[in-house]
């Protein structure tokens, strides 16, 4: 696939140009394309959709994690932004005038369209990691998950429970293996956390935005709010 | 009563109400110490208490929260760190914050209010215990233009340790170049992903390091680094 129109929008974008929702789409389906494509783009897609209106970069499922070993990084990366594509849906645009009933029924359509998304979110995609519902309080509600079809119990420890094991203990309501459990967070607070596996086992989030070094020789996710 | 006992009441009475209200606030003000004094954890940290306290006071001193000493602690409790291991990076922390507390507050980037020095210190304490040396953020410090900047810019780097080593002089020559380069903020952080890819490609840290500051001395930006990557990989 040619990447020279695709580098040409990064290039444009980087020197501060607003990138058009056509170019950013241009770029999505090239993605979902082509898993080279996605591997080159994938990391700053979800920062070129926000500047172009398109979405929050805070609110994307792309978040490649450092903890995992260069290679399956690289793969879940094509993973995480075919994912997002396919979960992605995009009204198409209608540039004549409209009146206000057909207006009226539009909002509505669009309201249920994202209840839809979100209660797909919430209920039938726990993979994605971890997810700030916003609101317009203090109070972000984060939902973690974490596929482990061999725990015995996962709970998740951090700098928002004091890091006492327990607290939040993550529930798998369906036995497929995915652990699950939404937290209320403070806003504009920046936390660090672990996954922690049959009380011994302590991991990353293998999907946080970012993984750093703990001051003890192990890795842990942290999370900006 | 008379009035001079009248007066003295009231005043005893004022006196009472503040001595009231100020004991819970020089508790809130010190919570290293009130962790010590007051979680069942604790315990197992009495050993250092007193070191521990005397560092948080130290931190005080120099208007600096103690709320990360907190969360090393709460930390080191629950992945039953031992005591001299936390002190230990209790003792690197305060002297970290003491010196980007004066470099910060030499170049007016400390925030004035009290929430935006405990967000501050929060992610100084994320990114030097994390692997940053702090000799490294004082020279960043001359190259970043604004706080967030140069909070970003630590943060990248901090990241990039998890998934590879730098020297003190590759992580200086990173973060200064990175700075001086037009890529946006938001950008940065896409910086441990170039190494896991270059990594993944069988290049050393060190020739990714050489690419990334080549790249974005020339100029160039994310596209430009990749190309050169992808190039150096085949």
């Amino acid at each position: 696939m040619n990447t020279e129109r695709f580098d040409t929008i990064i290039t444009r974008w980087e020197n501060g140009e607003t990138p058009s929702p056509d170019d950013v789409r241009a770029l999505e389906q090239a993605c979902a394309a082509d898993v080279r494509v996605a591997r080159r783009y994938g990391k700053i897609l979800p920062f070129i959709r926000r500047d172009a209106g398109l979405e929050s970069a805070d609110e994307s499922p792309l978040r490649p994690n450092g903890a995992a070993e260069p290679r399956s990084q690289l793969v879940e990366i094509a993973d995480l932004v075919m994912e997002s594509i396919a979960e992605s849906g995009h009204l198409p645009r209608r540039r004549h005038r409209i009146s206000l009933p057909v207006a009226a029924a539009a909002v509505i359509a669009i309201a249920l369209v994202g209840i839809g998304a979100i209660a797909s979110t919430l209920f039938f995609s726990p993979t994605q990691q971890p997810i700030a519902h916003d609101s317009p309080s203090d109070t972000v509600t984060v939902r973690f998950s974490l596929v482990a079809p061999e725990a015995q119990s996962v709970s998740i420890v951090g700098d928002f429970n004091d890091w006492a094991p327990g607290l939040h203990v993550l529930a798998e309501p369906d036995s497929d293996g995915v652990w699950w459990i939404e937290i209320p967070l403070q806003r504009g607070d920046t936390y660090t956390y672990n996954f922690l596996i049959d009380d011994e086992v302590w991991i990353p989030d293998p999907r946080a935005e970012r993984t750093i070094r703990d001051p003890f020789g192990t890795k842990k996710s942290v999370l900006n709010l | 009563m008379t009035s001079a006992a009248r007066r003295i009441a009231a005043f005893a009475a004022i006196v009472i109400v503040f001595g009231v209200l100020r004991v819970p606030a020089a508790s809130a003000d010190n919570g290293l110490e009130s962790w010590l004094r007051s979680d069942p954890r604790a315990a197992q940290y009495r050993p250092i208490a007193d070191e521990a306290t005397e560092l948080a006071r130290v931190l005080a001193d120099s208007n600096i929260p103690d709320g990360f000493l907190v969360r090393i602690i709460a930390e080191a409790a629950a992945k039953r760190v031992s005591p001299t291991a936390v002190v230990s990076v209790f003792r690197r922390t305060v002297d970290a914050f003491l010196a980007a507390n004066a470099v910060l507050s030499e170049v007016g980037f400390l925030p004035e209010r009290p929430d935006g020095r405990d967000s501050l210190f929060v992610r100084l304490g994320i990114v030097f215990s994390a692997g940053l040396d702090v000799s490294v953020f004082e020279e960043l410090v001359v190259y970043a233009d604004n706080l967030d900047k140069l909070l970003t810019v630590s943060e990248a780097i901090a990241e990039t340790l998890s998934v590879t080593d730098l020297e003190p002089d590759a992580k200086t020559a990173l973060g200064r170049s990175l700075l001086a380069s037009r890529l946006p903020v938001s950008a940065y952080g896409s910086v441990p992903s170039v190494y896991l890819r270059g990594r993944a490609g069988g290049l050393s840290t060190d020739d990714v390091t050489t690419i990334i500051i080549d790249a974005l001395g020339r100029g160039g930006g994310l596209v430009q680094i990749d190309a050169e990557l992808r190039r150096r990989v085949r």
